[in-house]
């Protein structure tokens, strides 16, 4: 079992594969050294015979004779071998047991396998050249390989003793490197699982050799940070809810209680209608919520066309002005003529008519709200600017998350909700949403142009 | 206001019927159905109800989205296709940002998220029932209220009224459906085209002036809130 697992992890598979190549690559190597020596070699001898037969053919008759028996007399190792046979095909002279049927007389060299006076059975490997007289008759001239066999034994022997070695070397330096990354790979094993099990503060270890494996297990650790961050958020999120749930739950238990008690049919259905207040608020906060999951879970818009910007700002202002009235708040609007962006013309007025609820909530009786459509390096841009308690450039990214309200507006009721939505309908429309940096109170904008193009005052 | 207010015998004894596969849910709607005077009969799945529907057609039908059998969207796109014309109420969990609720409302019926509450149904329920009147008039008359669609100005009892823009648009909206209980989610949708998501006294506000300006000092209240529900313009104080 553990055999076979070790034979599919990738690093060890990796080192059998480069050990196999190593092989394939050394023995091309090492027949190609083999052959060639050889073949030098040989080629030398050849060219050095085919010289000879050259000149011999043209030496008169008895010089030949005189030649072919002198070099058989001096021949005291038996390496050479010569044959001279007359026009008729009978041999005159020579050391060759029987001359070779298949020796053409061309004057070239070559290789056959022959008898030999001291290989009477036909096995020497040797170089022969043959070439024909004026006269008819034929010269053999010949050379064994001795030498150039034991070159290459010799040859042979060295490689081997070379190669193996180094083939036994890259397979442990391979496996020693392969057991290396499973080692390794064994800790990222053992710390996931820890991870997995619920530890979310471990992380993978990081061994400094900023090798893929490290750079990749800091990319995981990465994302563990960001996982965490958000599973936090998420639990804050969860806190908050129930929190804000948890009061007009108890307060409504309270009445429905005293309704039970009470006497008076007419005094107990005002506090069953108070208590059906508390409910509609938790419910609006449930349907906030539900709300942004939805926009924030769907991929594209379903319903853009061009939508006139300025008009949307004039309806949420037309709708707000009393509210604002009321609070004796001065709301302005500063619109010049239509400008046509593509959106969702109702989602869009959905964000406006947020980002102006909250503007008027949070500004103080008497003060002011304004809402603004104007253009910006060409990109179309709307804002609402209040003169409330404004929001700390440390708080301003967290508005805008879900569930977040600032310290500030925390005695005003409302479910926290508003600006979230906002910032989902923003970006599903590949808008931006910024908070600006104003002298005083608060200056939200939307930005109908996506990240890529920056827009600075 | 209290509960009491909710002028429920105008129902007139039409026939509602109820598709719906929650078994305590359709109890208590079916219940309140009743209660506001409305014959009421159920069916608990698509199927049924596709059959409720073609055996003896009511004057109204009130849907779930998600049903056993065929799908509460479905059954409505069925019923179109055979011809059917009465108007129809979708129930859903599911929120009414997507396309083809956009297409329901446009169709002349109605779309309610749940949960919600009894009198927004009552509401709506009315609303589909009574469609509102679309005549090309130049004047509308309520009891002792006329408003001239015109030069744009109201009357009551011969007091001249003057109306901003946006309220002259509210009274018209509520003029068309005189005695009639319209939720502050109704006329946010329908005056403001507004999504009525959250919970906000803008539509109090709004109706606070109007009613300032239409029932003077002395006079009887014509516009009268509904307790969580929203208001009702009546033609007699």
């Amino acid at each position: 079992m553990i055999s076979l697992s070790i034979l599919r992890s990738a690093p060890v598979r990796l080192a059998f594969a480069f050990t196999i190549a190593v092989a394939a690559l050394s023995a091309v190597l090492f027949g190609y050294v083999y052959e060639e020596t050889a073949r030098i070699e040989t080629s030398s001898r050849r060219k050095y015979l085919e010289s000879e037969a050259r000149q011999a053919v043209l030496l008169p008759a008895p010089q030949l004779l005189e030649l072919v028996k002198n070099r058989i007399a001096t021949d005291l190792r038996r390496n050479s071998f010569e044959e001279l046979i007359d026009a008729d095909g009978h041999p005159v002279v020579g050391n060759l047991p029987s001359p070779p049927a298949d020796l053409p007389f061309d004057g070239l060299a070559h290789r056959l396998t022959i008898a030999t006076p001291e290989n009477p059975l036909g096995r020497e490997e040797v170089l022969l050249v043959a070439r024909q007289r004026d006269d008819g008759a034929v010269v053999i001239l010949g050379r064994d390989l001795d030498s150039v066999i034991a070159l290459q034994e010799v040859m042979g022997k060295v490689l081997l003793h070379g190669i193996v070695p180094a083939l036994i070397l890259s397979l442990i330096t391979g496996l020693f490197l392969a057991f290396k990354a499973l080692e390794r790979i064994k800790r990222l094993h053992v710390t996931i699982g820890r991870i997995m099990s619920g530890d979310l503060h471990e992380r993978l270890p990081i061994v400094g050799s900023s090798d893929d494996l490290d750079r990749l297990a800091a990319r995981i650790n990465e994302m563990l940070d960001e996982i965490f961050d958000l599973i936090e958020d998420i639990r804050g999120v969860g806190d908050s809810i129930a929190h804000d749930l948890r009061s007009p739950l108890s307060l409504m238990r309270m009445r429905l209680e005293r309704s039970m008690m009470e006497s008076d049919a007419l005094a107990a259905r005002g506090i069953v209608a108070q208590a059906l207040d508390d409910l509609d608020h938790m419910q609006g906060t449930i349907n906030s919520l539900l709300r942004i999951a939805e926009i924030e879970n769907a991929r594209r818009i379903e319903f853009i066309k061009p939508t006139d910007l300025a008009e949307i700002a004039r309806e949420v202002h037309d709708l707000f002005e009393p509210l604002a009235d009321e609070k004796r708040i001065t709301f302005s609007l500063a619109i010049d003529g239509p400008v046509i962006i593509e959106a969702d013309a109702d989602m869009l007025a959905e964000a406006i008519a947020n980002i102006v609820d909250n503007a008027v909530k949070y500004t103080p009786a008497g003060g002011k709200v304004r809402i603004a459509v104007t253009q910006r390096a060409g990109v179309p841009l709307l804002q609402v600017h209040d003169s409330g308690l404004g929001i700390p450039a440390s708080e301003r990214s967290k508005v805008t998350q879900r569930y977040y309200r600032a310290g500030r507006t925390a005695k005003a009721r409302g479910n926290g909700l508003g600006l979230s939505l906002v910032a989902a309908i923003v970006k599903l429309h590949g808008f931006q949403l910024h908070i600006a940096d104003v002298p005083e109170g608060a200056c939200v904008e939307i930005i109908a142009a996506p990240e890529s193009i920056e827009l600075t005052k | 206001m209290s509960v009491e207010d909710r002028p429920g015998e105008q129902a007139g004894g039409a026939t509602v019927l109820l598709i719906e596969d929650d078994p305590q849910i359709a109890e208590e709607i079916l219940a309140g159905l009743q209660r506001e005077g409305y014959q009421t009969r159920h069916a608990a799945s698509g199927t049924e109800g596709l059959q409720a529907l073609r055996d003896l057609p009511p004057d109204l039908a009130i849907v779930d989205r998600t049903l056993p059998g065929i799908d509460g969207l479905t059954l409505i796109d069925t019923l179109h296709r055979e011809g059917y014309t009465l108007p129809v109420l979708v129930l859903s969990a599911l929120s009414s940002a997507d396309e083809r609720i956009k297409g329901l409302k446009a169709g002349g019926d109605d779309y309610l998220g749940k949960p919600f509450v009894m009198g927004e149904l009552f509401a709506r329920v009315e609303a589909l029932l009574r469609r509102p009147s679309i005549a090309p008039e130049t004047s509308l008359t309520v009891g002792p209220l006329t408003i001239d669609l015109i030069t744009r100005k109201g009357l009551r009892d011969g007091r001249e009224i003057t109306l901003l823009p946006r309220e002259f648009k509210l009274l018209e909206f509520m003029m068309r459906r005189p005695n009639q209980v319209l939720s502050r989610g109704m006329l946010l949708e329908q005056v403001w085209n507004h999504n009525p998501m959250r919970q906000s006294n803008l539509v109090n506000v709004h109706m606070g002036r109007l009613r300032h300006k239409v029932d003077g000092p002395g006079e009887g209240q014509l516009i009268k809130s509904v307790h969580g529900v929203g208001f009702i313009l009546n033609d007699k104080p």
